[in-house]
């Protein structure tokens, strides 16, 4: 028996507000019930469904296929490298730094993009993720200096417990744990801002330009200028995902930002379901997570090996890609989603307000 | 002037290879109107075939062992990489009807989701089975210090002049193929208009096989073609692929020549570019990258490719 509301209604919000507060709850437990190893890898979740939500921003909302993502991922590492190691940066100021330059990076690379489009606009975009790694290993202008060249570079101390942290009981045994609730903090900050900017003029605009091009600018979009935002927010949370994962693992390395870290946050973006905003967090999760797992396979047929701690997961990945598109079309969430609110929970639109002067009428 | 011979007739060998990879990506876009970004890896994994079936089964390759039991193992290396194209021609026919069934039909977008998922499952298979380091492919034509011909003062090796008659010579079969049979004609009035001839009773489904399978071969042909040339390793035709998509979106995605064509620039672009500015070598993907946008801005269509008209 499902359980009818009415949108917006005081009892739509109410349960809203129940739902946010037990996963609040539930988020919140979970740093302390996991060992501080999978916590860890929560983290990185948390920073790949940054990257995938400013992914999907573009391909799911926006409507074109871009696959270079991975390069904006890589920026906001190396920047982030760079700012703290060479100028003393404090870690979290160099968040908008990184958010800047990742965004300067994808506005330049929306020009094309204006007039490049489909398969092309693929192309080009591949070709980018291909060539930011060999970018970042080149010597001229002393970029390899910076980014650490083709060996990577550390950054000295990871994020640990200062001030707040020490006081809220958090050792340096543990810096994962104390990262989770920062990370924690930012990846609510940016879900309900993308919600938020998906509802506002801008974010119509993003969807109406994918939907019909000529159509949204008949209707008075500034395509050019709406492209270049999109573009440009959407590399903006890269970098910032390319922040916090360099300053989770305290490494950063041009063989992290291959190509396959781009193929990978597609593959987390469509199974989670694209356009949705719920389906980065299961996307980044079955990524994560995935990976994980399969490091304990290792089946021997005879003629060949599937070892899953070597390129083996990509195997993983490939299949159930494969299965998904063919048997949840639009994603986990997006396919699901509907079928079970039906059954369980309703949302009814709100309805026509009434004519306040009933009485005239009769 | 020598050395800019030189450096020419160093990028045709390149360009032979970009254009095969080149013509086969433009044969399964015109068999369903999709890209296939497995393409690569397909012939590649026909290129490992052939590794395997030319190793002694004494060697630690994968699937040498596989291969020990037939007659005449191991393989001369034309052998194998002929039967390694029929099977590389197998394994796309079998991708394109099990994986791909529906590639033709459903929306762009999630047929290059498929296709990409498509290249790391045959990407996994390959670097799980032979990856980890280069290996030595063996030759496929004369390539030692004095095998080349003086071209005023400049030299052209022999694998050079080999892989150009390879490669026109499969795409002359292609094309010849294409203009003398029914399957061919039906192929080329299935890219011209889907819908009218499906209704005078072609069958897509086995023309966008036939595609694939005539790809599948070119692709593995490339593989071998580049291997010989320098070492098989895992990446070789990922990076390849970027180069002939570079090369196919050059000549546009529809025409045959244009994608010979465009390997040519792409490889010449490749080498001369970074060679003339000083730049290390593994910038001159940023080369093809750049002849690539800005051929694109000017002709989003390509240079061989037909303007699309939009119907109102």
């Amino acid at each position: 028996m499902a359980i009818v509301v009415e949108r917006g209604s005081s009892k739509h919000r109410t349960h809203m507000m129940i739902l946010m507060a037990v996963a609040l709850a539930v988020l919140i437990l979970a740093a302390f019930i996991l060992p501080e190893y999978q916590v860890g890898r929560v983290n990185r979740m948390w920073a790949m469904a940054i990257a995938i939500m400013g992914l999907n921003l573009v391909l799911g909302y926006g409507g074109l296929f871009a696959l270079g993502h991975s390069a904006f991922i890589g920026l906001g590492a190396f920047v982030t490298a760079w700012l703290v190691q060479d100028l003393n940066f404090d870690y979290w100021m160099v968040i908008p730094f990184s958010m800047a330059s990742a965004f300067a990076f994808g506005s330049l690379l929306a020009l094309p993009a204006l007039r490049i489009k489909g398969l092309y606009l693929v192309v080009i975009t591949i070709a980018v993720a291909v060539v930011f790694p060999s970018l970042a290993k080149i010597e001229t202008f002393g970029i390899a200096e910076k980014t650490g060249g083709a060996n990577g570079r550390i950054i000295d101390e990871k994020v640990l417990p200062t001030g707040l942290g020490k006081a809220l009981g958090f050792t340096e045994t543990e810096p994962a744990r104390y990262r989770y609730f920062l990370i924690l903090a930012m990846v609510i900050v940016v879900t309900f801002a993308i919600r938020n900017l998906l509802n506002s003029r801008a974010g119509r605009a993003i969807i109406a330009i994918r939907d019909n091009e000529t159509g949204a600018a008949v209707s008075g979009v500034n395509l050019v200028r709406q492209k270049v935002f999109t573009f440009g927010t959407s590399a903006a949370l890269c970098g910032l995902s390319g922040t916090i994962l360099a300053l989770d693992k305290g490494f950063v390395a041009e063989q992290d930002f291959l190509f396959p870290l781009a193929v990978e946050m597609l593959v987390g973006l469509v199974i989670g379901g694209v356009a949705t905003l719920g389906g980065a967090f299961i996307g980044a999760f079955v990524i994560v997570f995935v990976k994980e797992f399969s490091k304990n396979i290792n089946i021997d047929f005879g003629i060949f090996v599937l070892d899953g701690k070597g390129p083996f997961s990509a195997l993983i990945f490939g299949v159930i890609l494969i299965i998904v598109t063919f048997f949840l079309p639009r994603g986990i969430v997006g396919s699901l989603k509907p079928k079970i609110m039906q059954k369980v929970y309703r949302i009814d639109p709100k309805a026509p307000p009434l004519p306040d002067d009933l009485s005239r009428l009769s | 002037m020598t050395l800019f011979l030189q450096r020419i007739l160093d990028g045709l060998f390149n360009g032979s290879i970009y254009g095969a990879l080149a013509v086969a990506i433009a044969i399964s876009h015109r068999a369903t109107g999709r890209v296939n970004l497995a393409q690569g890896e397909i012939g590649l994994f026909g290129g490992y075939i052939a590794l395997a079936m030319a190793s002694p089964a004494a060697s630690f390759v994968a699937g040498a062992a596989l291969f020990s039991n037939l007659p005449g193992h191991p393989f001369n290396l034309w052998a194998a990489t002929m039967i390694a194209v029929m099977i590389a021609t197998i394994l796309a026919v079998a991708l394109q009807r099990v994986v791909m069934r529906d590639f033709g039909e459903s929306t762009p977008q999630r047929a290059l989701n498929r296709s990409i998922a498509l290249l790391i499952c045959v990407s996994a298979v390959i670097s799980s089975q032979w990856g980890g380091r280069a290996r030595v492919f063996g030759q496929l034509f004369p390539s030692g210090a004095d095998d080349y011909l003086n071209v005023a003062g400049a030299r052209l090796r022999y694998t050079t002049i080999g892989a150009w008659v390879v490669v026109l010579v499969s795409c002359g079969l292609v094309t010849l193929f294409m203009s003398k049979t029914k399957a061919g004609l039906s192929f080329r009035a299935l890219t011209d208009n889907r819908g009218s001839s499906v209704l005078v009773g072609i069958q897509p489904k086995k023309l966008m096989a036939l595609g694939w399978g005539i790809s599948g071969a070119l692709a593995a042909l490339a593989a071998s073609l580049s291997a010989s040339m320098s070492l098989l390793d895992s990446s070789l035709m990922f990076r390849t692929l970027i180069y002939a998509l570079a090369a196919v979106t050059l000549g546009g995605f529809d025409s045959l020549r244009g994608a010979v064509v465009g390997g040519i620039i792409v490889a010449q672009a490749q080498t001369l570019i970074p060679g003339y500015l000083g730049l290390p070598t593994e910038m001159s993907i940023v080369a093809a990258l750049i002849v690539l946008i800005a051929v694109l801005v000017f002709r989003p269509w390509g240079l061989f490719g037909q303007r699309p008209v939009e119907r109102v």
